[in-house]
């Protein structure tokens, strides 16, 4: 009997933290592949947006992000030029969430192509766990808090126009 | 002629000359010019080392005499000394007067030449080539490798370095400044401050140089940058930028006479 028991609770355990590992993918990223199940919601943390650069890349300019308009989602193909490299991103909503392709292209370099899936679109705001984004009247505003990549920094939000 | 190679236990002329350049550039410690190589000194040697990017094993051979030879003073002190210390002439400074002539060359849009004999020189001036045609990607660094190339083989002081032909910034940073010896150091180094004609690679893919410095405001000339109401790059023009968003700076390295002959004008007006 005592062993049952243990046996059930073990069960239910494996079964609540399987649920919690669901949770966190919702808005998991890099290279998780998106699933085909049925559309899932998403949610974005409440402190997602708090504690984040307040300044923007604008081709190679400087702005204050209070200079940008927050509207929602307003298309789904980006770019800009900042100086010395191309920056693109395309997005693709995939059962109630996103993937987004980010490709960095500098001249005379490989370019390279980082993808981001299961990402959360609400309320004009993006959101997985080491990316944010806030769509704009034209365009979006991107932040990469972990690119790996020496010119895509996280302390500046990066402006990408519409195409 | 080159520098005496230096280290722990040294004594002698050339170490109060080490001494005294350490003092000069160093903010925060100051050691007793004695002329010997104790452990102060190799701890300051080693410091400095890691500063200009170098291997930190505290023997000063040429890399480490190129590098001070190369380093700004700090101004840690008021007194009329550093005052002259700072006019030490720098051939560097050259880089961005060349730099000046170029500004207002615009490109025609999507970075295209289109009739500027002026842009089209800077995209010849790197290797690239995009399906059969010179002009068409970003172009602020092959704007840098252009002046860059005209300062070197116009000037005796860098007749060692081979000229950039780059037309990214990475490898402008990563490739071609590291193999030629260039100190590369970055916004916050407590021993090298920026100058005329350091180039500057910011924390975005851009590059350019600089012509003045304003406490923590750097004054840039650059190409492919956003003109007054442009949102793109698109010309040559003079940026007031912060120092918070640069990466590094870069400064040429001289050839060993000239930097034999810097670090002795600036070891007179210690």
């Amino acid at each position: 009997m005592t062993n049952i028991n243990k046996k059930s609770l073990l069960y239910v355990a494996v079964f609540l933290l399987g649920g919690c590992l669901n949770e966190q993918n919702i808005a998991g990223e890099i290279n998780n592949p998106a699933t085909k199940s049925p559309t899932q919601t998403c949610n974005i943390p409440a402190d997602a947006f708090s504690k984040l650069p307040t300044e923007v890349l604008d081709g190679t300019d400087v702005a204050d992000l209070g200079s940008f308009k927050p509207t929602d989602i307003s298309g789904i193909h980006f770019h800009t030029e900042i100086g010395g490299a191309n920056i693109e991103i395309d997005a693709q909503a995939l059962n109630g969430l996103y993937k987004i392709q980010r490709i960095y292209k500098e001249p005379d370099l490989e370019k390279i192509v980082t993808n981001y899936n299961n990402l959360c679109v609400k309320e004009g705001r993006l959101y997985g766990e080491n990316v944010r984004g806030i769509f704009t009247e034209k365009g979006i505003l991107w932040l990469e808090l972990k690119s790996g990549h020496e010119f895509i920094s996280p302390d500046l939000w990066i402006y990408l126009e519409q195409n | 002629m080159s520098q005496k190679t230096l280290r722990n236990g040294a004594q002698g002329k050339s170490v109060e000359q080490l001494q005294k350049l350490l003092n000069t550039y160093n903010k925060n410690t100051s050691l007793t010019v004695d002329g010997d190589f104790g452990s102060a000194t190799l701890k300051a040697v080693k410091r400095f080392q890691e500063s200009a990017d170098l291997t930190a094993d505290g023997v000063v051979g040429p890399k480490t005499w190129q590098a001070l030879s190369l380093g700004t003073p700090s101004g840690k002190t008021k007194s009329p000394t550093t005052s002259a210390v700072n006019t030490v002439s720098s051939p560097q400074g050259v880089l961005a007067d060349i730099a000046a002539k170029y500004i207002g060359v615009k490109e025609t849009g999507n970075n295209k030449a289109g009739d500027s004999k002026e842009l089209l020189a800077i995209f010849n001036s790197d290797s690239l080539t995009v399906k059969g045609v010179t002009d068409g990607y970003p172009w602020c660094a092959a704007f840098v490798s252009f002046c860059v190339q005209k300062l070197l083989n116009n000037s005796p002081s860098f007749s060692m370095t081979t000229p950039p032909k780059e037309a990214s910034v990475s490898r402008f940073l990563n490739v071609w400044a590291k193999n030629s010896n260039c100190l590369i150091f970055p916004r916050n180094s407590a021993f090298f401050t920026p100058q005329k004609g350091d180039i500057v690679v910011f924390t975005f893919s851009h590059i350019g140089i600089v012509e003045s410095v304003n406490g923590r405001m750097i004054t840039t000339i650059e190409g492919n940058t956003n003109d007054a109401g442009s949102r793109e790059g698109s010309v040559v023009a003079r940026k007031v930028r912060v120092n918070s968003i640069i990466k590094s700076y870069i400064r040429l390295p001289l050839t060993t006479a000239a930097s034999v002959s810097r670090i002795a004008e600036i070891s007179r007006l210690c």
